[in-house]
């Protein structure tokens, strides 16, 4: 690396003694540069590594081991400083994958709270449905606990409010689980855009399409709810948390601010299975300066996949597939210039009149990749990384605070104005 | 033994042959800058292409030398058909 942008490696299957290297170098690497100072959250990884000594070790609890609290779990293992000390359950072929990913015998909860009775255990990480966030974050800063939580925040805004004041009133460590933060190229292109590579940000527009019913097999009918909690209103927001709470992150983040307003209508028009979140949803969020983030998530068709993309006046970045877009980029070499128009002369038909206009179709330009993690983290190995060294250092995080309460309060609001069919205002800050 | 029948020949160009080719070689890599100056003329970039466009002049270089080669092949190949068929003994036949 040349700039002071750290080399990030911490992927799931890196070896512990090379990610402590890497550490360190991060540390080393990001002391004192502009864009770093602008990110406080990589504070905690410049200090010292862990020694050996027991005041050194994190103990740390795993609430809900199931398909994401499992990937964190894998991180958490490849993570320097971190003793996974117990699991918490409600479904016990959970519990074992965790224990056999861990790999020797740790305290087993079914209830939450049992867990949180645990005094050596420092930190919690909260992987459950969306509508045990609040009541779990409480009771785990209630018990002195610092959290590690999953987005997005809270299933309601009142909830995400008493969470974010309770994040605030402790003296732990609490941090939400929007990697993108600790995301390599997603540094880059905030680099890109404080240098003014794209002049202001006119609009962003997001977008996340899949094409399945997002309904996981269930082994008995009374599973349901546990297993499709992302299908029921009464556990979950639906696409908005669970998908667009990733980029309105992003739209907060690089435009500095929460949203002012949104518009937005959404239906179930494909999947009629007994679902009672939208399907499909589309909403607009009204920023300051007359900025506005578009978003749309559909889970009938997969052609355009995900994207975010930052638009102004001097160029784009499409910040999942890591690529920023020049308006104006410069020409290509003469020589290539006349091949292809030497190509164009002699395979594509003449047309007899000229066209009175040029269709504004898409540019067709290639754009300068940013670069990636070489081991492709998307971020959560460096995540897990900062908040286990904040915990172990007794360091709060603030700044994460605002980071879940905008994002989590955002997706809310678009659930909102397409439920209640009006626009939805920013409802103020947690602590009013 | 079979296997010695279709090792491949070593073909021994002689140097007039050898000086031949290298001329032609040549000739493309003039052709293929002198395409490079007249590009960076009438598209209005920048001289320094002289330099930074010579994996585009190598491979018109190549390319303009393989078409060469195609077209040469091709007269050959008519010449010597051509040849034979001049060569067919006239067996006195009346047509
Ligand atoms: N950051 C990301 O990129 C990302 C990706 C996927 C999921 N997530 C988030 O992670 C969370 C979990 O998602 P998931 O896909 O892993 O869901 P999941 O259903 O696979 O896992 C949830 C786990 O919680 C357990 N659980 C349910 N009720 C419980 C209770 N009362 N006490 C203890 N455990 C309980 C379930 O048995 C299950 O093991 C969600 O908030 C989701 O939005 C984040």
């Amino acid at each position: 690396m040349t700039d002071e942008i750290p080399d990030i490696d911490l992927a799931v299957h890196g070896r512990t003694e090379h990610r402590r290297e890497v550490l360190k170098k991060l540390a080393g690497g990001i002391a004192g540069s502009a864009l770093l100072g602008t990110l406080p959250w990589f504070a905690p990884l410049q200090a010292a590594p862990a020694g050996g000594a027991p005041s050194d070790r994190v103990r740390v609890g795993i609430i809900g081991p199931g398909s994401r609290g499992q990937f964190l779990l894998e991180h958490l293992l490849h993570t320097p400083a971190v003793e996974i000390a117990a699991l918490c359950d409600v479904y016990q072929p959970h519990l074992d994958d965790g224990q056999r990913a861990i790999g020797k015998p740790v305290a087993q909860y079914k209830d939450y709270r049992r867990l949180l009775e645990d005094t050596s255990i420092d930190a919690v990480v909260i992987a459950t449905p969306l509508y045990l966030h609040a009541p779990m974050c409480l009771a785990a800063f209630d018990a002195g606990k610092s959290v590690y939580c999953e987005k997005s925040l809270a299933l309601t805004i009142d909830d995400c409010k008493a969470v974010a004041r309770a994040a605030a009133n402790s003296t732990k460590t609490f941090q939400i689980g929007h990697q993108r933060l600790f995301h390599r190229s997603t540094l880059y292109a905030l680099k890109q855009v404080m240098a003014g590579d794209l002049g202001p940000i006119t609009q962003i527009r997001a977008y996340w399409h899949r094409n399945t019913a997002w309904r996981r097999p269930v082994p008995s009918a009374d599973l349901e709810a546990l297993f499709n909690w992302r299908l029921y209103r009464k556990y979950s927001a639906g696409l908005m948390t669970e998908l667009a709470s990733h980029h309105l992150h992003v739209a907060n983040w690089f435009l500095d601010a929460h949203p002012l307003a949104c518009v937005g209508y959404g239906s179930i028009n494909y999947w009629k299975d007994g679902r009672d979140v939208f399907d499909n949803v589309n909403v607009i969020y009204k920023y300051p300066k007359g900025v506005s983030f578009v978003y749309d998530s559909l889970s009938s068709n997969r052609f355009y996949g995900l994207e975010v993309q930052l638009l102004g006046p001097k160029g784009t970045l499409e910040l999942e597939t890591a690529k920023y877009y020049s308006e104006n980029p410069p020409p290509a070499p003469g020589i290539v210039q006349l091949i292809n128009q030497i190509e164009k002369g002699t395979l594509e038909a003449v047309p007899i009149g000229g066209p009175s206009w040029v269709p504004d179709l898409k540019k067709d330009t290639k754009g300068t990749p940013l670069p990636e993690d070489p081991d492709r983290d998307d971020g959560t190995g460096l995540s897990l990384a900062a908040f286990v060294n904040a915990v172990r250092l007794g360091r709060r995080a603030p700044y994460m605070i605002d980071h879940a309460y905008r994002s989590g309060v955002a997706a809310l609001m678009g659930v909102m104005a397409m439920e209640e069919q009006r626009e939805v205002q920013w409802p103020g800050n947690y602590s009013a | 033994m079979a296997w010695k029948l279709l090792r491949m020949r070593k073909i021994v160009l002689p140097l007039p042959d050898l000086r031949k080719e290298s001329f032609i070689l040549l000739g493309c890599a003039l052709f293929a800058c002198a395409l490079n100056v007249y590009a960076i003329v009438a598209f209005k970039t920048p001289w320094t292409e002289l330099v930074t466009s010579w994996p585009w002049v190598l491979g018109l270089t190549i390319v303009s030398y393989g078409v060469l080669c195609a077209c040469r092949i091709f007269k050959c190949g008519v010449l010597y058909v051509k040849k034979i068929i001049i060569r067919q003994p006239n067996l006195g036949r009346k047509s």
